[in-house]
């Protein structure tokens, strides 16, 4: 691991009105890592993927990237830095196939930029799928064909098309089956051993289990530990997430 | 894949910058995921080539049809009376095509053909003007018209309902007040010559249609503008937010629709002889019906210009058929409804969720 942390939040607060989402918020992730954000509902998971996503922005704190400090203008912003993100509803063009949608808004062009690439793109898009390990019935089937886990995994690559160093992901199990979330669980721990690091935001401990280095547990808007995974135990976790660990 | 691009280095020199949520992403609701766990992949897809092949299926029996029907039917010169009244209309049907793909709608056309047909007219009544130089006016003033039309859907974002509706009256005033009412004829030669005359024995204007449609659906198939015209129709915030300029592409929908529609303006002139303020008058809904027709969804993000040249035969067809046959244009105005009702019907089958 780099002696840089990729990415790393020193006090990040953000309030919603009177509501206070974040507080003092210290984060780090080096590169290739995977680390869960955990927490119980309303603890400011979303709140901190969407500041390190650029879509909020942060009252307070700072961001670094590769040890340089950085201000967003806009989710454009950590795109260009590498950070990408993977969110449910926003991710696809239902009516786009897979290829399409991994290649929306930067198309491959041949011919002045006018004409797609369609052969292009198919080639490189199955070799990134491959890649991935991604198996999908159709490349070429609209994504509103295909299972959710499909569909995840299809916005997943995408995600990582773009030589993404870190991808993030707001509960990308969430409304999937056993055998679905299986398929995204496999495609992080691929992203991982090519070198790419995940923020994984997830309420199933199980899975968090089975594929991070490292889980970070908010608490009311506060980091309240961040814990080795070999190192610590489910019933820890689920502790500190509910703050029992603290009246101990 | 390596598609690291310039920008990514860039955006690291110029780091000072100011929050932006104009594109906030919303978070899953639960809604769209039990939609989402709803849908069931193959049947849906069956549906669909069941759909697209019923689209030509209709086609072909409604030719069997009429020719067994009238003997006049299945002939040279009736292919060409019905390919010459699907022309002009089709024109419009194929850039109202990319609109409705878009998720937009574009009710202006049948008056622009009518404002377009009179700049075309007051033009070509210059005995010198040949040609090309009424036509180029009429494109002219439908691009700018229709300019006006995309500016105010893409930046003010008005309903594009609206904004056409509004200018469906505005045109057609317009071209009243220019010609006062009155008919232009007295072309010069050159601007009748591509009405009437013919070129390897073609009819130039059902030559002009036959080139749009190929050069548009080459465009449709190959060109990343298409592309975006289509993610902006099956999920503007994922098109938003992968980067898609949704304005500028909407802006040039609009102005393309109004180009082409003073290309039919002009054309539908050159062939009457005739600048009439008032033509093109429920052109809009024809070309409308004709895409609807042809499955083009109506919420927008899939379909394609040639499922609506379909549509605009079918629909000529039927024209056609039941005059030789007699039956009084009313009952035609009937059945051709019949038909819209069943194209939908059948596209919301093909769409139906599996619950
Ligand atoms: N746009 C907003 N306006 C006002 N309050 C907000 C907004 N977004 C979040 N909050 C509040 O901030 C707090 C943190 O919310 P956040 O969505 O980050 O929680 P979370 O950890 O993602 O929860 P969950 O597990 O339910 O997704 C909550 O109290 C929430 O109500
Ligand atoms: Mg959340």
């Amino acid at each position: 691991m780099d002696a840089v942390p990729l990415l790393s939040l020193k006090g990040i607060s953000k309030a919603f009105g009177a509501v206070v989402a974040l507080e003092g918020v210290d984060f780090e992730i080096s590169r290739p890592e995977v680390v869960a954000l955990v927490g119980d509902n309303g603890a400011g998971k979303s709140t901190l993927i969407k500041i390190i996503s650029g879509v909020l922005h942060a009252d307070s704190g700072q961001i670094r990237v590769e040890g340089l400090p950085v201000r967003y203008t806009g989710p454009e912003s950590p795109k260009l830095l590498g950070i990408e993100t993977v969110y449910q509803d926003l991710a696809l063009v239902n009516t786009f196939d897979t290829i399409q949608n991994i290649y929306l808004g930067r198309e491959i062009t041949g011919l002045g930029g006018i004409f797609l690439d369609h052969k292009r793109m198919h080639q490189e898009a199955k070799k990134h799928l491959t890649t991935l390990d991604i198996n999908l019935p159709s490349i070429r089937k609209k994504v509103r064909y295909l299972s959710g886990g499909q569909r995840q995994a299809v916005a997943i690559s995408r995600a990582t098309g773009w030589g993404a160093k870190l991808i993030i992901m707001d509960e990308p199990t969430a409304a999937l089956g056993v055998k679905e979330s299986r398929q995204v669980l496999k495609v992080v721990k691929t992203l991982r051993a090519s070198n790419v690091s995940v923020i994984l935001v997830s309420h199933n401990i199980e899975h968090v289990f089975a594929i991070t280095d490292r889980i970070t547990v908010l608490r009311h808007g506060r980091v309240v530990a961040s814990r080795q995974t070999h190192a610590t135990s489910p019933e820890e976790i689920v502790r500190l997430i509910t703050g029992a660990s603290l009246a101990q | 894949m390596d598609l690291a691009n310039g920008k990514k280095r860039e955006g690291r020199r110029t780091p000072d910058l100011t929050n932006d949520s104009r594109s906030s992403p919303e978070t899953d609701s639960p809604e769209s995921r039990s939609n989402r766990l709803a849908t069931k992949g193959g049947e849906h897809r069956y549906r669909e080539t069941i759909l697209q092949l019923g689209l030509y299926g209709a086609l072909l029996i409604l030719i069997g049809f009429f020719s067994v029907c009238s003997p006049y039917f299945f002939t040279v010169t009736n292919a060409e009376n019905i390919l010459l009244q699907a022309s002009i209309v089709g024109m419009v049907a194929i850039a109202q095509t990319f609109v409705i793909v878009s998720g937009g709608i574009d009710l202006s056309v049948g008056s622009m053909i009518g404002l377009t047909g009179v700049t075309a007219g007051f033009v070509a009544l210059r005995p010198d003007t040949g040609p090309i130089l009424p036509f180029f006016a009429a494109i002219t003033m439908g691009a700018l018209a229709g300019a006006v039309n995309g500016g105010l859907i893409a930046m003010f974002r008005i309903p594009p309902f609206i904004v056409t509706l509004a200018s469906l009256y505005a045109a057609r005033g317009l071209a009243l007040i220019l010609t006062n009412t009155q008919n232009l004829y007295g072309f010069n030669p050159g601007f009748k010559f591509v009405g009437a005359g013919r070129i390897a024995g073609f009819p130039i204007i059902i030559l002009i249609f036959i080139s749009l449609s190929v050069i548009a659906y080459v465009l449709q198939e190959h060109t990343r503008f298409a592309r975006h015209v289509y993610a902006i129709g099956g999920g503007r915030r994922a098109a938003e937010f992968f980067g898609v300029s949704v304005r500028r592409v909407e802006l040039i929908l609009y102005a393309v629709s109004g180009a082409v529609a003073g290309l039919a303006g002009a054309a539908l002139a050159a062939r009457v002889a005739s600048a009439e303020p008032t033509a093109g008058i429920g052109f809009e809904l024809t070309a409308i019906a004709a895409v609807i027709i042809g499955g083009t969804s109506l919420s927008g993000g899939e379909g394609g210009v040639q499922r609506s040249i379909v549509g605009m035969l079918i629909l000529a067809i039927i024209s056609n058929g039941l005059n030789l046959m007699a039956v009084p244009s009313y009952y035609q105005q009937v059945i051709s409804a019949a038909v819209i009702v069943v194209a939908v019907v059948a596209d919301q089958w093909s769409k139906a969720r599996a619950e």
